[in-house]
């Protein structure tokens, strides 16, 4: 079978990995042949507004109507609830001509979860088998990385936009990666909303973090006025100046060979 | 494989887990868009079907509606001196499995919720009629299940005959559960155990049995099957119940065994329907939690969902604290609610005639399950909301924890004040003892024990 990639998408709060995840995505449509699987990692689940695709059933609705269901006795005993939910969750999946999306929403409600993620984290695995390239919009912050959800990735992208604390959440994601043994081969920085005169300041304090810059996006008004209006930015011009910063960032992560 | 030679696509386990996109097939069967779905299997007598025979009711794969669902239904009927209608569960389960086997197929879930896609690509190879896919599990099965002496398959699609036989397997499906509720855990040689939780409770280990659900609520007998089969190092596994050692209580050698080694030896041995003695360690996450009121002698249960405090005054998570972490705490015993209607539930400590409160929703869940005598002599949050009270409604209710006060009530005079420990274990490490060398792992348990202390002076030996 081909080559699989999976790229992570992570960073501080309202740095731009949604867009970045739109933008990449559009890419590869435009780009390549291949049907990439989008996963929407993020609780607050705004990447299919931002694609344009009507907000699914996500899978931490599916996990919870599990709960309910067994707490209501409403499953057969014999059946086995990896089965079920594995049916559940594919269902959730939206199929659309280019990509496919997978929204994971939160999981709600109290009690024990262990068991339905431990199933749920196999049910993925063998969901992003299928797909010759992966996308995670990660949640916003570090707790991810604690909970090991971006496991066994072939690329992290860490968006900052120019600010300290941007920099300061890539630099702990680096750091975390390295302590909770996540088995990623590259870790790259991506600056977001760089007007052309700081990328000098940008690629020198990536090298002080030991991060590979993969490009920056500069300010782009397209961008902010798709997202002002929800218009999907995979509608955006092609000479929007964020999408033409795509192109290197593509090929730097590697996006070119597939 | 040599095997399917005459299939014009491949079989094997590599192409299992793939799926295959909606605008990619050529034909859905079942899947939720189609009210009637089924995938059935029936023991038959040796004389009664015919080996090999593949039997389309209704349109085969080319007259379906390209890229379209169509309702559908799968019945294999087998034969074989060694096949019990017990097996029938069994041998329906590998249906999911060997179609995930064929190259462009992909089949989820079971029974009267399966939805399977071929692919485009796989049609155009030439996979174009139930016979190929027929071929392909009969000879799989023969293979695998050696004790199928004979198979015969039959693929519908025709909607009046699917809805015919829809109502049967429904009806088969709801006897097989039926039995399987009725599950022994002496009808099996197989327990399962569940590490899940030991990444915060590093000395705790669920035991699942067909009558004890794990205590999360989520993992059944058969989950613990299921998950152990495509995982078997994983964290729900086997365990080999062995000799039992104690019926009434539900002590086995396998499970002890188990226990020690998953638990660093810190656990000696569990006693899977006891809240006393070696009870099962709780996790953390356990839905609800057995715990001893003294006063009365019986247990009260609580539920992780009930806010208020119980009739002793406690609330669900300081109850919880009191047991959680995989710890044996005697008189507080984390559990599911599906253990409180199996029948082993505290049954060595008496079972529902020791159970003396819990709150009126969970009574309301589970009453069909409880003793019909004992549900009204149970008292809720809203029947009583003290000790005295509690005493009260089970006199003027006639609980049968009643009957034994009196015996008890000679020997051991009520105090004030008292504060009721039901158990205080000590590591021996903490309690230097003159004469017994460091590490020797001695334990002192008080049971029951009544402390009044006016004050407590912890001095420090200078001497060290």
């Amino acid at each position: 079978m081909a080559r699989k990639l999976v790229i992570s998408i992570s960073g501080k709060g309202g740095t731009g990995k949604t867009t970045l995840t739109a933008l990449l995505l559009k890419w590869l449509i435009q780009n390549t042949e291949e049907i990439p699987l989008v996963v929407d990692a993020d609780p607050s689940t705004n990447l299919p507004d931002i694609l344009g695709v009507k907000l699914p059933r996500t899978v931490g609705q599916a996990s919870k109507e599990m709960k309910d269901r067994i707490e209501a006795r409403a499953l057969s005993p014999t059946l086995s609830k990896k089965d079920i939910l594995e049916a559940d969750v594919f269902q959730t999946l939206v199929e659309e001509e280019r990509f496919d999306l997978l929204a994971m929403g939160r999981t709600e409600g109290e009690g024990c979860y262990c068991f339905v993620n431990n199933v749920l984290t196999r049910i993925l695995d063998t969901l992003t088998g299928n797909y010759s390239v992966t996308l995670l919009d990660m949640e916003a912050g570090l707790e991810h990385l604690s909970r090991r959800t971006d496991r066994d990735l072939d690329a992290m992208i860490v968006v900052t936009d120019p600010s300290k604390m941007g920099f300061e959440t890539a630099r702990r994601i680096k750091e975390l990666t390295e302590e909770v043994h996540i088995d990623v081969k590259d870790i790259y920085l991506v600056g977001n909303r760089f007007p052309p005169e700081m990328e000098g300041l940008l690629k020198e304090t990536a090298e002080e973090l030991g991060l590979e810059l993969a490009g920056a996006i500069p300010v782009d008004l397209n961008v902010m006025t798709y997202n002002m209006t929800g218009k999907p930015l995979l509608d955006l011009p092609e000479d929007s100046p964020a999408y033409e910063a795509i192109e290197l960032i593509a090929a730097r992560i590697g996006l070119d060979k597939l | 494989m040599s095997m399917f030679e005459d299939i014009p696509v491949d079989v094997g386990i590599i192409y299992e887990g793939e799926r295959i996109r909606g605008r990619d097939m050529q034909v859905e069967l079942g899947g939720p868009r189609e009210d009637y779905k089924f995938e059935l299997v029936q023991a038959r007598g040796m004389d009664e079907i015919e080996d090999g025979r593949i039997t389309i009711i209704g349109k085969d794969i080319p007259e379906l509606e390209e890229g379209k669902n169509t309702t559908f239904g799968l019945l294999i009927e087998v034969a074989g001196k060694e096949i019990e209608k017990d097996l029938e569960g069994v041998i329906e389960r590998r249906i999911h499995e060997y179609c995930n086997f064929i190259e462009g197929f992909m089949h989820l879930n079971q029974r009267y919720d399966i939805q399977m896609r071929l692919s485009m690509k796989s049609y155009q190879k030439g996979f174009n009629s139930f016979n190929h896919m027929g071929t392909v599990l009969s000879r799989l099965y023969k293979t695998e299940m050696s004790f199928i002496e004979k198979i015969q398959l039959t693929f519908m699609t025709d909607p009046e005959v699917i809805k015919e036989w829809y109502g049967k397997a429904m009806e088969i499906y709801e006897a097989r559960d039926a039995r399987a509720r009725g599950m022994n855990d002496d009808d099996v040689e197989v327990f399962y155990g569940c590490s899940l939780c030991q990444s915060f409770a590093p000395t705790h280990l669920c035991v699942i049995t067909p009558q004890r659900y794990a205590n999360c609520g989520a993992i059944s007998w058969f989950d613990g099957r299921a998950t152990a089969k495509v995982d078997p190092k994983g964290p729900v596994f086997e365990i080999l119940k062995g000799d039992c050692i104690d019926p009434l209580t539900g002590e086995y050698e396998g499970v002890d065994q188990v226990i020690r080694e998953k638990s660093l030896g810190e656990i000696e041995k569990v006693q899977l329907y006891t809240a006393f003695g070696y009870p099962h360690t709780s996790c953390g996450c356990f839905e609800g939690c057995a715990f001893f009121i003294p006063e009365v002698d019986g247990y009260g249960v609580v539920h992780r969902n009930y806010k208020g405090e119980t009739v002793n005054g406690l609330s669900f998570v300081t109850i919880s604290d009191l047991t959680a972490g995989g710890r044996q705490v005697d008189g507080f015993h984390g559990l599911s609610i599906e253990y409180m209607r199996s029948p082993k539930f505290l049954a060595a400590d008496g079972g529902w005639d020791r159970v003396v409160w819990m709150p009126e929703e969970i009574k309301e869940r589970i009453k069909n399950y409880m003793p019909p005598e004992i549900i009204p002599k149970i008292a809720t949050e809203n029947t009583v909301s003290s000790l005295d009270e509690l005493r009260t409604f089970l006199t003027e209710k006639g609980h049968p924890i009643v009957e034994t006060w009196i015996e008890a009530a000679v020997e051991a005079p009520k105090g004030v004040g008292e504060l009721a420990v039901p158990t205080l274990e000590m590591p021996a490490s903490a309690l230097p003892i003159q004469g017994i060398p460091a590490g020797m792992g001695i334990r002192i348990i008080l049971k029951n024990a009544k402390i009044k202390a006016e004050k407590m002076i912890i001095k420090v030996d200078k001497g060290r």
